[in-house]
C-alpha cells in the first residue's frame, strides 16, 4: 500500500526484512482502508528512519495501544457516569487497560480491534450527553475501520426513538452509515483501487468458514479425527448453507427483541438508567453476535468485555468477565502456541509453530483442547445472556 | 431442553425465525439483481447462487415451509382460527 497498491489485492508480497518470510506472499486486508492506510503510513516511517524492523512493528502497535489507552479513559467516564464513585471508576478503567487478553490483543497481537471500540465507545457516551449526531459520527468512525460495531446501531437507533422520536433516529442511522460510506470511497477514487475488488474482500468476511471461537470449529476437530468423510468441499458446503451462514442475523434479531422487550419497561431519564440500558443491549448484542456468527476470531470478545466491565453491580457478574477474557486468552495461546509470534526473533520458531499445526498427534490434541475451550466459553455466554436478562 | 422447546413455542420466537428466513430470500434476490449490473457483480457473493444442489433442495423446501408456517400463523393470530 505504501507503493500505491491495494490493501485488498489478492497477493501482498514479502517484504524482504519484514513479516513473514515463510510465506512469498500473503492475502490482502479484509476491512475497509484506514487500518492499511496506517500500515503504509507505518511503513513510510520506517522507511525514513529504518533503525530496526521492530522498529516497524512498534509503529503498527502503536495504534491499538493509543486505542487501549483512550478506550480506558471513556470506560473510567462512563463508569463514572454508572457508579458515581471516582475511585471505583478509576479501578474499573484500570481493570479493562490491564487485562491480560487486551493487552495480548494490542501489544502482543497488534490487532486493531481497540480502535473501534473506543469509536462504539465513545458514541455511548455521546449519546449520553444528548449529542446524538456526534454519536453517529463516532460509530460510523468505528463502522469505517472494523464493520462489527454496525450491530450495535440497531440499540442506539432503538434508544432514540424511544427517548427523541422517529426523526433523531432516522438522522442517526443516516449519519452513521453515510460518514463511513464516502470515507471508505474516498481513498478508492484518489488512489483508483479497483472497486469491485475492494468490496469483495470486505463482503467475503459474511462467508468464512466456521472456526477459531465458535462451537462450529468442531469442523476443524472433525476433518483432522476423519479426513476422508470431511473433506473440505463437505465442510464448505455446510458453511455456505444459507441458515448457517446468516444465523448471526438470526442471533442479532433476537438479542435486538431481548432489548427491546427490556427498553420499554424503563422510564426514566436519569443518565445512569439510560446508560444501564443502552449497555445491556449492547452486551445482548454482542453475545447474540458471539454465539450464532460461525466464524468468531478471538479478538471479537475484546467488544464485549468494556461492557462486562461497567454493567456488573454485582459479584456474581464480575466473575462473568473474567470468565470471558480468561477462556478467550486460553484458546488464543492454544491456537497460536505462545511463541507463534516469536518468529520476529528467530523464523525457527514459526516453523516449529507451523510444524505442531500440520502434524498429528499435536494438532489433533490442538483441535480438541480448542473445542473443550470453545464449549466451556459459549457455555459461559449462554449463562451470562440468561442471567443478565433475569437480573435486567 | 425442555426450555428450548418453550422458547421454540413462543408466537414471537416464531415469527423471528419465519422473518429471518424470508430475509436471507431477500438478500439472495436483492444480490443477484445487483449482480446483474456489469460494476456491481461483486454483490453476488452475498447471494446463495453457488450452493451445490443438495443444499440447495434443504433450502428451497426450507423457504417453502417458511412461507406455509407465516401463514398458518397468521392464520391462527389475525383471525383466530386453527
Amino acid at each position: 500500500m505504501a507503493h500505491g497498491a491495494s490493501p485488498t489485492q489478492q497477493k501482498v508480497y514479502y517484504v524482504e526484512g519484514i513479516g513473514q518470510p515463510t510465506y512469498p506472499y500473503v492475502s490482502g486486508l479484509g476491512y475497509p482502508s484506514p487500518w492499511g492506510l496506517y500500515l503504509a503510513l507505518a511503513y513510510k516511517t520506517y522507511q525514513l528512519l529504518p533503525i530496526s524492523s521492530y522498529f516497524y512493528y512498534f509503529l503498527i502497535k502503536l495504534l491499538p495501544i493509543a486505542g487501549d489507552l483512550i478506550a480506558t479513559y471513556i470506560i473510567y467516564r462512563l463508569a463514572l457516569e454508572y457508579t458515581k464513585n471516582l475511585k471505583k471508576a478509576q479501578t474499573l478503567s484500570l481493570v479493562f487497560f490491564l487485562c491480560p487478553f487486551v493487552i495480548f490483543i494490542s501489544s502482543v497481537w497488534g490487532m486493531f480491534d481497540s480502535i473501534p471500540i473506543l469509536f462504539t465507545l465513545i458514541s455511548i457516551l455521546l449519546l449520553l450527553y444528548e449529542k446524538p449526531y456526534w454519536s453517529a459520527l463516532s460509530l460510523g468512525l468505528g463502522i469505517l475501520f472494523k464493520i462489527i460495531p454496525i450491530i450495535y446501531l440497531p440499540v442506539q437507533l432503538l434508544f432514540l426513538r424511544k427517548k427523541r422520536g422517529v426523526r433523531d433516529a432516522v438522522l442517526y442511522l443516516l449519519i452513521a452509515m453515510i460518514v463511513p460510506f464516502i470515507l471508505a470511497l474516498t481513498p478508492i477514487i484518489v488512489y483508483g483501487w479497483e472497486i469491485s475488488e475492494a468490496t469483495v474482500t470486505v463482503f467475503s468476511q459474511t462467508q468464512r468458514r466456521g472456526g477459531s471461537l465458535t462451537y462450529w470449529n468442531i469442523a476443524a476437530l472433525l476433518k483432522n479425527l476423519f479426513p476422508n468423510l470431511f473433506s473440505v468441499e463437505i465442510l464448505n458446503s455446510l458453511f455456505s448453507f444459507p441458515p448457517i451462514r446468516y444465523l448471526w442475523i438470526l442471533g442479532l434479531i433476537a438479542a435486538y427483541l431481548l432489548y427491546e422487550e427490556r427498553h420499554t419497561k424503563i422510564h426514566s431519564d436519569a443518565r445512569v438508567d439510560n446508560l444501564r440500558v443502552l449497555l445491556e443491549g449492547f452486551s445482548f448484542a454482542t453475545i447474540g453476535f458471539l454465539l450464532t456468527r460461525p466464524f468468531v476470531p478471538e479478538q471479537f470478545v475484546l467488544y464485549l468485555l468494556p461492557f462486562l466491565i461497567i454493567l456488573p453491580a454485582s459479584k456474581s457478574l464480575k466473575k462473568y468477565y473474567r470468565l470471558t477474557w480468561g477462556f478467550a486468552l486460553v484458546f488464543a495461546l492454544v491456537n497460536f502456541y505462545p511463541f507463534a509470534f516469536a518468529y520476529l526473533i528467530d523464523i525457527e520458531f514459526w516453523n516449529i509453530f507451523n510444524y505442531l499445526i500440520d502434524t498429528s498427534p499435536f494438532s489433533t490434541i490442538r483441535n480438541v483442547i480448542q473445542f473443550a475451550v470453545v464449549i466451556v466459553f459459549d457455555w459461559f455466554l449462554v449463562k451470562l445472556l440468561f442471567k443478565m436478562r433475569k437480573k435486567a | 431442553m425442555k426450555r428450548l422447546v418453550s422458547i421454540l413455542k413462543d408466537r414471537r420466537t416464531q415469527y423471528c425465525i419465519i422473518f429471518w428466513i424470508l430475509l436471507l430470500k431477500a438478500i439472495d434476490v436483492v444480490a443477484r439483481l445487483l449482480s446483474e449490473v456489469a460494476s456491481l457483480q461483486f454483490f453476488a457473493i452475498l447471494g446463495f447462487e453457488s450452493l451445490s444442489v443438495g443444499s440447495r433442495l434443504v433450502w428451497d423446501g426450507l423457504l417453502i415451509f417458511a412461507v406455509f408456517w407465516l401463514g398458518y400463523r397468521v392464520w391462527n393470530d389475525v383471525f383466530g382460527f386453527g
